[in-house]
């Protein structure tokens, strides 16, 4: 199962590779991009901001 | 307002500090946990004789005196003022700050004295600092603020901070009334005009822009991967990175090794490596073609998406928050500031925003914040436009009209064929319809500065990627000055007008001083330049000032907030739900400036905007209504 951040206003999405550590403050995500493979310090409060939600495979298949 | 009424004038200036001593200039972080404050307030009334204000002030305290000035129809007076207004917005005054008038003796001293950034030696350009203004205007007060520390908590210094802030408030008034007195009619409409828009600045700054951080790394790999693919094919050629940092190295590569054929020369005589002369040699050889992809693809990374994930990092608030600022250049229009502060105590608090590629990839590193769409409304053929009612040339004239396009027509000129016919062509977006029309769009826009055959061949090599030879670029030139043949007579008669007068003034009547030496030859061309591009493009500013005046209130009443001012564009964000009402209503607003009662001046032609709208720089739709 994969799984995305999609942005919801641009349509642009990036697969979560992995989140570690899972319980940590300052927890860093691995996404995959069009481009490549980078990290981002994970805030869910920013990435809300920035109009990202997490989505399955399935649920894409079924947008 | 004709004389200076000191009665209805409130002095008024902040002395600020933060966790950092670096965050006294970033209001934003008020928002994170009080990380900035202000350690004092003063407002003065001159012609009352009382100093207000206090040491910590409060909101409340804040808060009275934009009262006080709306309840006695009193105009706050700042020096720098948007940095105070921003203040004033981080502590949630922002709709009193919008009820209120402002005025700035910054900007009247730079509209009363600014000459062209080229005049002057750089080290000596006039940055219109209050300090400065003390050192030109009263000398023996000079340095008041000498044995100042700004962040101290000691009751000593904060009593001689009190007073160096009264200090402040005072040199502001008295400069303010200074300048206003030196500033003719039509620059007092500027200025004030211009003043209108503070708060507007003020509140862009301080809420910075939204970055899509994820996108921008992404684009951060992308132009890695092309700098990598460039160097790799680079490699087998035994060309190493450092080479290609040093313009020496590089130039004895290019030119003595490889044996390519020199472009031009610097202002130092040595042969010059920048982008036109990779952009030419790629053309004809590969390992300048791959030169070029690694710096382009190096500096891009660095300046539009290292640079824009750097400062939301520094910021902590998932925005980039370029400085917007109203001061530096001569035209009128708005600089943005990356940083903060120099050298060691440089701050990546934004990027280069108003240098930024055009196109999507690029652009959708800046994105609405939640619940916002971004708007940008866009002067229709803005330079066009202006050189038309500068000129007065009949043909450029009815090319303004509603139905017409410039570019076809001209488009159509160039290739000899009929107008109306180019039109259809471009319409159902026909190939070769769509490359006239460009190389007529070149023309006009390339060609109304005063342009030479050669350096259109290398605009539209350069910016257009456009092949063209030195032949096809005479005759575009050619053309240009027999379809329009009223603006070359504006060129020189503007340069006789300017050189007899000593100053170049736009429709609105903002001025720039124009009392460089006409005899030297390295500065002539850049003089006649000026006066012949300043009543466009300072009409311009003039143009999106009154713009933004006029939608002051109207924003204010919708939670509408300014964002940016690129080129011919200003951007807004508005709040979702009203974007369908408010922006028709916004462009009815600026398709219908009221020109005259502001500049004294009707436009002969109707000036038009147009908007886009979307979630992102990089998603603008236009907007259909």
């Amino acid at each position: 199962m994969k799984v995305f951040f999609k942005n919801t206003a641009t349509g642009v999405r990036y697969q979560i590779v992995k989140i570690d550590p899972k319980d940590a403050k300052d927890r860093k995500v691995v996404l995959q991009g069009e481009h490549g493979q980078f990290t981002e310090l994970f805030d869910p409060e920013r990435f809300k901001r920035m109009g990202y939600l997490l989505v399955q495979e399935q649920d894409e298949e079924a947008a | 307002m004709t004389s200076w009424n000191r009665a209805n004038k409130l002095g008024f200036d902040f002395e600020t500090s933060g966790t950092l001593p670096e965050y006294a200039l970033q209001p934003w972080r008020r928002a994170q946990g009080e990380k900035f404050w202000a350690t004092s307030l003063v407002y003065i009334n001159q012609q009352l004789g009382w100093v207000h204000g206090g040491v910590n002030p409060t909101r409340e305290m804040m808060a009275e005196m934009l009262q006080y000035a709306i309840d006695n129809n009193m105009t706050l007076v700042g020096w720098n003022t948007p940095f105070d207004i921003s203040v004033l917005l981080a502590y949630g005054l922002h709709d009193l700050v919008m009820r209120c008038k402002w005025l700035d003796g910054m900007l009247f001293w730079k509209h009363a004295t600014v000459t062209p950034e080229y005049d002057t030696n750089r080290s000596k350009k006039k940055h219109y600092g209050l300090k400065g203004l003390v050192a030109e205007l009263w000398p023996d007060q000079a340095g008041y603020e000498d044995d100042i520390d700004f962040n101290s908590t000691n009751p000593e210094m904060i009593e001689k901070r009190w007073r160096y802030n009264i200090k402040d408030v005072i040199f502001t008034l008295r400069g303010a009334e200074y300048w206003w007195d030196w500033l003719t009619p039509g620059q007092r409409r500027c200025a004030l005009i211009e003043a209108r828009c503070l708060p507007m600045v003020a509140e862009a700054n301080l809420n910075g822009m939204p970055v899509d951080t994820l996108y921008a790394n992404d684009l951060a790999l992308k132009l890695n991967a092309d700098a990598a693919g460039a160097m790799g094919k680079l490699a087998q050629w035994g060309v190493k990175p450092a080479v290609l940092r040093s313009p020496t190295q590089l130039s004895r590569l290019l030119f003595t090794e490889w044996g390519l054929p020199a472009i031009k020369k610097t202002e130092t005589r040595a042969l010059s490596t920048d982008k036109e002369t990779l952009h030419e040699l790629s053309f004809i050889d590969d390992r300048a073609k791959a030169i070029k992809t690694y710096r382009e693809s190096v500096g891009n990374q660095a300046k539009f998406a290292d640079a824009p994930i750097k400062s939301v990092t520094y910021n902590e608030d998932g925005c980039t928050h370029p400085q917007a600022f109203i001061y530096s250049t001569y035209s009128g229009r708005m600089t943005y500031a990356s940083k903060q502060g120099r050298n060691k105590d440089e701050r990546p608090v934004g990027f280069a925003v108003h240098q930024e590629k055009r196109g999507k990839e690029f652009r959708s590193v800046l994105i609405a914040p939640s619940g916002y769409d971004m708007v940008e409304f866009d002067a229709d053929g803005q330079e066009f436009k202006w050189m038309a009612v500068a000129s007065g040339d009949p043909t450029m004239l009815s090319l303004c009209l509603p139905g017409q396009d410039p570019h076809s027509y001209m488009g159509a000129v160039i290739a000899g064929r009929d107008y109306f016919e180019l039109m259809i062509l471009v319409a159902g977006e026909d190939e070769k319809g769509l490359l006239q029309r460009k190389m007529g769009k070149l023309g006009n826009l390339s060609l109304q500065y005063r342009t030479s055959a050669k350096r259109l061949c290398s605009v539209a090599r350069v910016d257009y990627n456009m092949p063209m030879s030195l032949n096809e670029a005479d005759h575009i030139w050619n053309t240009y000055q027999h379809t329009y043949v009223m603006v070359p007579v504006y060129w020189d008669n503007q340069i006789i007008k300017v050189k007899r007068d000593g100053y170049v003034e736009t429709f609105a009547g903002r001025r720039v001083q124009m009392t460089g030496d006409w005899n030297n030859r390295d500065l002539r061309w850049s003089l006649e330049s000026t006066a012949i591009n300043f009543p466009i493009q300072g009409t311009g500013a003039d143009q999106k000032y009154l713009a933004l005046a006029c939608l002051r209130d109207y924003c204010r009443e919708h939670y509408i907030r300014f964002m940016l001012d690129m080129h011919d564009g200003l951007y807004f964000l508005i709040p979702k739900a009203t974007t369908a009402e408010a922006v028709p209503y916004m462009k009815h607003v600026l398709d219908t400036l009221p020109y005259k009662k502001a500049w004294g001046f009707e436009p002969p032609v109707p000036m038009t905007f147009s908007a886009k709208v979307g979630p992102s720089w990089g998603d603008l739709k236009k907007w259909e209504g």
